[in-house]
């Protein structure tokens, strides 16, 4: 509060001031953070909640490519739902169709944009996020509809082990 | 004279909204909490041959004609057909198993070091990470292409 004496003359308030310094100390650590997490050829790769990767010695690094996530329930193109796994067992036939329709979708819009930008269509490549509990059954569905619709190189993702 | 009155000015601040301790509290939080993420490596097996429902002998090329069976009590290896050696897995104890296949596997390399293709027959029963184990096993041993195939 100014004294009223010396109000009309020179202010001397003092403007608040906001101190960056522990905001920037904060910044610095998530940059650190960042940094060192997994990062594959400029992409941040993570595994999807809910699937408990299984283990593997495996080095091999993994490539940008479509993700199919196995869980115990559901199957998963991306993020979006595709079946639930009970109706993939109950099915003697090993094409998955609603997978089959999205993953040839998918397929569309890649070779549309590869299109658009002058290049040769890519080699269809997927990668198989399934969890360590499910049943060979529904790993044998899926990679047998991965390659019914054009995906030739098909990846198991793992979590390396220390 | 006048006398000139020495003013005692004083200055009249406005107190600073005072955040700093707080943003000193999520200094020392937020490292904490990051150092208590886990943080896991992705990495990925890459698949040798697409997905047929066959007879692994049959899909295999090469003379010897390598397959693991993954059976819910044993191991079975076989070549060309003919079971070569059956590893049991229930009176084991934990990863013995894994490790009397890795050895077989290791000895049948040795002897035919030209091969590098193995088929891994599963039950429709058989879990996923029980498949990775042999296949990371059957790496290790030597043998990198690894094919899936169902039992049938």
């Amino acid at each position: 509060m100014v004294h009223p004496r010396f109000a009309a003359r020179k202010s001397w308030k003092r403007p608040p001031q906001l101190r960056l310094a522990s905001l920037m100390d904060i910044l610095v650590v998530l940059l650190l953070f960042l940094i060192k997490s997994v990062v594959v050829e400029g992409q941040v790769v993570n595994p999807l909640p809910g699937v408990d990767l299984p283990e593997s010695s495996s080095l091999e690094r993994p490539e940008e490519s479509v993700v199919v996530a196995i869980l115990q329930d559901v199957i998963l193109l991306g993020d979006q739902l595709v079946i639930d796994v009970e109706d993939v067992v109950a099915d003697p036939d090993l094409l998955i169709d609603e997978l089959e329709v999205l993953l040839d979708e998918v397929s569309r819009h890649s070779d549309e944009l590869a299109r658009l930008r002058g290049d040769e269509p890519s080699a269809r490549k997927a990668t198989i996020q399934g969890d360590r509990g499910i049943e060979f059954r529904v790993l044998q569905r899926v990679m047998y509809t991965l390659n019914k619709s054009g995906y030739e190189e098909v990846s198991l993702a793992v979590i390396r082990a220390a | 004279m006048k006398r000139k009155r020495r003013l005692k000015l004083r200055e009249f601040i406005e107190p600073d909204l005072e955040i700093m301790p707080l943003m000193n509290l999520f200094v020392a939080l937020i490292p904490m909490l990051l150092i208590s993420v886990v943080l896991v490596q992705l990495s990925v097996i890459r698949m040798n041959q697409s997905m047929e429902e066959t007879d692994p002998a049959e899909m295999a090329e090469d003379p010897l004609g390598l397959a693991v069976f993954i059976q819910e009590d044993a191991y079975r290896i076989e070549t060309k057909g003919l079971a070569v050696r059956t590893i049991d897995r229930l009176e084991m104890p934990v990863g013995s198993a894994a490790d009397r296949l890795s050895e077989a596997l290791i000895q049948i390399a040795s002897e035919s070091p030209e091969n590098q293709n193995v088929v891994i027959v599963s039950e429709p029963e058989t879990r996923y990470g029980d498949i990775v184990l042999v296949m990371d096993i059957t790496r290790d041993a030597g043998m990198p292409l690894a094919s899936l195939q169902s039992v049938n």
